[in-house]
């Protein structure tokens, strides 16, 4: 019977109606396309931390990993020792500043010796050794300015063997000559080709870490137990100091990923929101169908089909539309997460600090199954609740003359349980989220209560703004005149569960413009104002000349006093810049942040330090005493490792564990894991790193801030020091958060177009059952025109109310999980902005929508034949 | 004085490859104040006529002049206007907007010309008191019987005072009864208020009403004589 069905009714259906079939498919197809884009992006993520872990490690089974301002090179020694180690090599690893604004990853490597772990592509099909890759390594090593870079690199840049060029050290800009290239094998493939080989005692002494290591690669010898080997070495390194991890192969790239986790969660939840849209399209058009096949159904069930076959008839139908959208999905995601996956790992880049150059995409065959699976996963589970009200079509509807008098107006007792059913799950949500618990179960199911909640709750918001409307508009209100709006809000207030479920597509695409508006204006307001409050000098001289961040090439603390000498410097006490040094340090697991300061400039006074805990002036104070080694710590390092104002803080220092008094919390929003200030003077001894990041500096009477960055430039721009005004730091940061939110502009855009489409779909479809009323409007005297500008009324209402119904629900949701769930997640106190540019962006784009939607059917309207339409065929 | 003139009037339809001639030469003329019924068997061409003279659909040839004016010369929207103050229709299926009180679907076509509520709501109030619903005026659809929602939809073709009333099987929907009382009810107001009437019915009875009965067949005029 089910095949008679399907060949019979089901499949000639989708001939029949190709434009229905087209618009769900490609519906679905837009749903698959950001799932597949964004899981191949993430995929090649992962393969991009995969590859770089492998690149750098070589042969090495482990690494001693320490802080970032490297440790003692003397532990070479002591890894080598440990029994059972076939070799054990270093390596010192810095970023350079080269060209207009990129960066390098220079890598300094014992040339003679790493031979046994990594290995070099000197020349096509060869596979080299470091030592092959140029013509004679002792000349090499005699040179201190030689470098090796990858063969891409020097495409890209135009540079060949004894090619000079320059690069942003410690010491300033240096010059360096290019005396091998690497073809793009072995450690050539880490961060994308972005590399250079140095020898390890030039690297030391641009990089300023003369007599430091970053890692040190162990290779196991033959037949030792690796558990055992690593545990002997963790405590040889641990015997020798602290602050030293040591990591396998395995854990490294692990590790790297975990950085991204969020991230990459945040983009995964938001495909499955787009594939949960294209579902609700598929719904609406089955559900559309099955009342405009209504006399069908009773003929097939009249002629003995049975209700199973009617249920499987219509689920195929979707499947089919699945299997199609599934494909067409999997081919535009792949061209999706081709368009996308640069600005996603540029976007990365910055939010992480960490250079991700995901360039090449993974993209495999089971990527584009899985795709095509979901879609018809998602097409399926669609149209079961519509298939399920095609079997309760009786039989004997086939004997009826048709619909005799108007269809009663819907007031279902099942909408007011779902509405209710709605608003418990957004007030069990906002519960939720306000509690701030947290456990894995509980932190996937949140995010689905506000979601399912707003999708019940947001057709009762919609019908209450037709409502409000509808009476304005009622025959003896205030706007009774309108007669033709008035027929259009009524027509959609006829059935409002039935209206709302036509639009809810739309609004979860405007939903996720809207919470997405209020989370990057609320991050981009309290991160700019914490920053116009903190950062008061009028210059800042670094190496990059960009924000701020941990992995800037840091400077040579010397270069402060040639700063002092330049005209305009303000110096207060005999000194002018002051240094600072941000890095990141490993914390009981958790990477935080620290800010090892210097006494401030008079002029900006303590506004670096936003205590908000004790009077500021008290705990800066106690914090630059000599006698004292305290820590100001920030907010969200309270709140994930619990240490408050008078406790006491170890923290494994390169000169073995060191204990902290807490001396007051701050606002910071540098890390996400937490943030201590530190005194530099305490952090110089302690940690051996008399490098600073940047320098901030105070512009004296009588001098502009422009004319004395002219001035730093002129005097040391041609030693790489770049000086940037207070004014266009906050530039650089507001164009650096709109371009780490630039990425979801696409997700957003692909969410509209299926709420678009969503909305284009059921609209048109609704009108073909009101096809005999509209012909009654046309034959009792309604104009094409006023009855074109009726549904483009209804279609208007539906995107206006629609936006309206997103604003409220969007940013309920977007300030839960701002205050609450990224609060907790990050520890950041993050207050709520709602841009009221995203709340009219969100309208407009909803009355847009309609406009567009409203237009494709009002011209099919127009074209109505009274005639056919009263004969309703 | 003739009110409907139809002169000539054929109308021919597509179908698949091949076309069907429905109406094939028809001269029919109505005069003010007629009630006429069109009687036939089914694909005689009651309807197309009716829609023809409606201004619902265009002739293939031929001519329709009402109250003096030459339909198939309109643009729509001037058809449209003509057929919001000149015409007044009433369907087998009532058509009347189920969001809309009755005293509302009365108003409608008046409300569609630009006038206010205010303005035509009393005139709809008389009219559903005529027609015995002054009490049910403010009922929705849905909450009214067959009968009621068809004297709604009699109201509704009175209320912009027309010169042509076209009723397609106004009586389908009905049971014999009640369809007899509405129509006697319909025959009385329209000739009191000495409205021109043309109804397509297959009921004798509902025929027998009328002033004139036309009968078709085969797109043709197969009879027209008055109603003893």
């Amino acid at each position: 019977m089910i095949r008679t069905l399907l060949r019979f009714a089901g499949l000639r259906h989708i001939r029949r109606k190709p434009f229905r079939a087209a618009l769900t498919a490609l519906g679905i197809a837009l749903g698959v396309a950001l799932f597949v884009a964004i899981s191949a992006i993430n995929e090649s993520t992962l393969a991009f931390f995969r590859t770089n872990v492998s690149s750098m490690t070589g042969k090495a089974s482990f690494t001693v990993l320490g802080s970032p301002v490297g440790f003692p090179e003397e532990l070479v020694e002591v890894v080598r020792a440990v029994p059972g180690v076939e070799a054990a090599v270093p390596m010192v690893e810095s970023r350079a500043r080269f060209g207009d604004g990129e960066t390098l990853v220079v890598f300094g490597v014992d040339l003679l010796q790493e031979a046994a772990v990594r290995e070099y592509g000197g020349g096509p099909g060869d596979d080299q050794h470091a030592e092959d890759v140029v013509e004679d390594p002792l000349e090499f090593l005699n040179q201190p300015d030689s470098i090796i870079v990858t063969r891409s690199f020097a495409a890209a840049h135009g540079l060949r063997l004894e090619s000079p060029f320059d690069l942003v050290t410690a010491l300033g800009r240096q010059r360096f000559v290019v005396r091998g290239l690497l073809e793009p094998k072995g450690t050539a493939r880490a961060y994308g080709g972005g590399v250079a080989i140095m020898d390890i005692d030039g690297a030391r002494e641009m990089f300023g870490k003369v007599g430091k290591v970053d890692r040190i690669d162990v290779v196991p010898a033959a037949g030792v137990d690796r558990d055992e080997l690593a545990g002997r070495i963790t405590q040889a390194v641990a015997r020798a100091g602290s602050g030293l991890r040591v990591e396998r192969r395995e854990d490294q790239a692990r590790s790297m990923a975990k950085l991204v986790e969020g991230y990459q969660g945040i983009l995964a939840f938001c495909s499955l929101l787009a594939l949960l849209i294209g579902m609700f399209l598929v719904a609406n058009t089955i559900a559309v169908a099955v009342a405009d096949r209504r006399r069908e159904i009773a003929v097939l069930r009249a002629l003995g089909a049975s209700r199973a076959g009617i249920l499987v008839m219509f689920v195929i139908d979707a499947a089919i539309m699945g299997v199609v959208g599934g494909i067409i999905g999997a081919v535009l995601g792949r061209e999706l997460a081709e368009l996308l996956v640069e600005r996603v790992s540029a976007s990365m880049s910055r939010q992480y600090v960490t250079p991700i150059d995901v360039s090449e995409l993974h993209f495999s065959s089971a990527q584009a199954a899985a795709g095509v699976i979901a879609g018809v996963i998602a097409a399926t589970l669609a149209a079961l609740w519509p298939a399920w009200r095609a079997t309760r079509v009786s039989g004997g509807e086939a004997f009826g003359a048709g619909p005799a008098g108007a269809p009663p107006l819907v007031r279902s007792r099942r909408a007011t349980i779902r509405r209710l059913a709605g608003l418990g799950m957004l007030a069990a949500f906002g519960l939720l989220a306000a509690s701030g618990a947290s456990h894995p179960a509980l932190d996937a199911v949140t995010p689905l209560l506000g979601v399912a909640g707003a999708v019940l709750a947001a057709p009762w918001l919609v019908a209450l703004g037709l409502h409000g409307l509808g009476w304005l508009v009622r025959a003896r209100g205030p706007l009774g005149r309108l007669a033709v709006l008035r027929l259009a809000c009524q027509n959609l207030l006829r059935d409002p569960a039935r209206t709302g479920g036509n639009v809810l597509s739309l609004v979860i695409g405007l939903m996720l413009v809207i919470t997405m508006g209020v989370i990057q204006f609320s991050f981009k307001t309290s991160i700019g104002d914490w920053n116009q409050r903190v950062l008061r000098s009028d210059l800042w001289v670094s190496s990059i000349g960009r924000v701020l961040a941990v992995d800037v090439q840091p400077l040579s603390e010397e270069l402060g006093p040639e700063i002092d000498r330049v005209p305009g410097v303000d110096l207060a006490d005999g000194k002018g810049a002051r240094g600072f040094r941000i890095v990141h340090h490993q914390h009981e697991g958790r990477q935080i942040m620290l800010k090892a300061m210097e006494p401030q400039h008079p002029k900006v006074g303590n506004a670096w330090f936003d205590v908000v805990d004790r009077p500021v002036d008290q705990a800066v104070a106690e914090l630059f005493a000599p006698a004292t080694t305290g820590v100001l710590v920030s907010q969200n390092f309270t709140r994930h490792f619990g240490e408050r104002p008078g406790d006491t803080l170890e923290l494994a220092t390169p000169s073995g564990p060191e204990r902290f008094r807490v001396l007051g919390t701050v606002v910071d929003y540098g890390s996400p894991e937490g943030t201590l200030y530190l005194s530099r003077a305490v952090y110089r001894r302690l940690w051996k790193d008399p490098l600073v990041s940047a320098f901030s500096v105070e512009v004296a009477p009588g001098h502009t801030p422009l004319e004395v960055q002219q001035a730093i430039e002129r005097e040391l721009g041609p030693r790489g020091l770049i000086a940037t005004r207070n004014s266009q730091l906050r530039e650089q940061f507001d164009v650096m958060m709109d371009e780490s939110f630039g990425y979801t502009r696409a997700i957003e855009l692909a969410a509209l177009g299926i709420g678009l489409l969503a909305l284009l779909s059921t609209l048109l479809l609704s009108l073909l059952a009101r096809q005999r009323e509209l012909g009654m409007l046309r034959a009792i005297g309604m104009s094409r025109g006023q009855l074109a500008r009726m549904i483009l009324g209804e279609a208007a209402l539906l995107g206006v109310f629609g936006g309206l119904a997103a604003v409220a629900l969007g940013v309920y949701i977007a300030q839960l999980w701002v205050v609450s769930t990224l609060a907790s997640s990050l520890g950041w106190f993050i207050q709520v902005h709602v841009p009221l540019s995203s709340v009219a962006i969100t309208v407009v784009t909803g009355l847009a929508v309609g406009l567009v939607v409203g237009l494709l059917c009002a011209r099919r309207v127009a074209t109505l034949e009274i005639r056919a339409a009263l004969e309703g065929s | 004085m003739a009110l409907l003139e139809a002169r000539g009037l054929k109308k021919t339809y597509p179908q698949g490859k091949q076309s069907v001639e429905v109406l094939r030469g028809l001269d029919v003329t109505v005069d003010q104040g007629e009630f006429v019924a069109v009687v036939g068997p089914s694909g005689s061409g009651k309807t197309t006529f009716m829609q023809l003279v409606g201004g619902l659909d265009r002739p293939s040839a031929g001519s329709v002049r009402l109250a003096g004016e030459p339909l198939e010369t309109f643009s729509d929207a001037r058809l449209s206007a003509f057929r919001r103050r000149k015409l007044g229709f009433v369907f087998q299926f009532f058509h009347l907007l189920p969001t809309l009180s009755a005293e509302e679907n009365v108003c409608l076509p008046r409300l569609l010309d630009g006038e206010a509520y205010a303005r035509v709501a009393p005139a709809a109030a008389a009219l559903l008191e005529r027609v015995g619903l002054g009490a049910r005026r403010h009922h929705r659809p849905d909450q009214l019987s067959g009968g009621e929602m068809q004297r709604v939809a009699i109201a509704r073709a009175l209320v912009a005072d027309p010169v042509l009333i076209l009723a397609d099987v106004p009586t389908g929907n009905l049971d014999s009864k009640t369809g007899q009382l509405v129509l006697q009810l319909f025959r009385d107001t329209v000739k009191e208020r000495g409205q021109t009437v043309i109804m397509v019915t297959h009921d004798p009875r509902a025929a027998a009403l009328a002033d004139r009965v036309i009968g078709l067949r085969d797109g043709l005029i197969e009879r027209d004589e008055p109603t003893s």
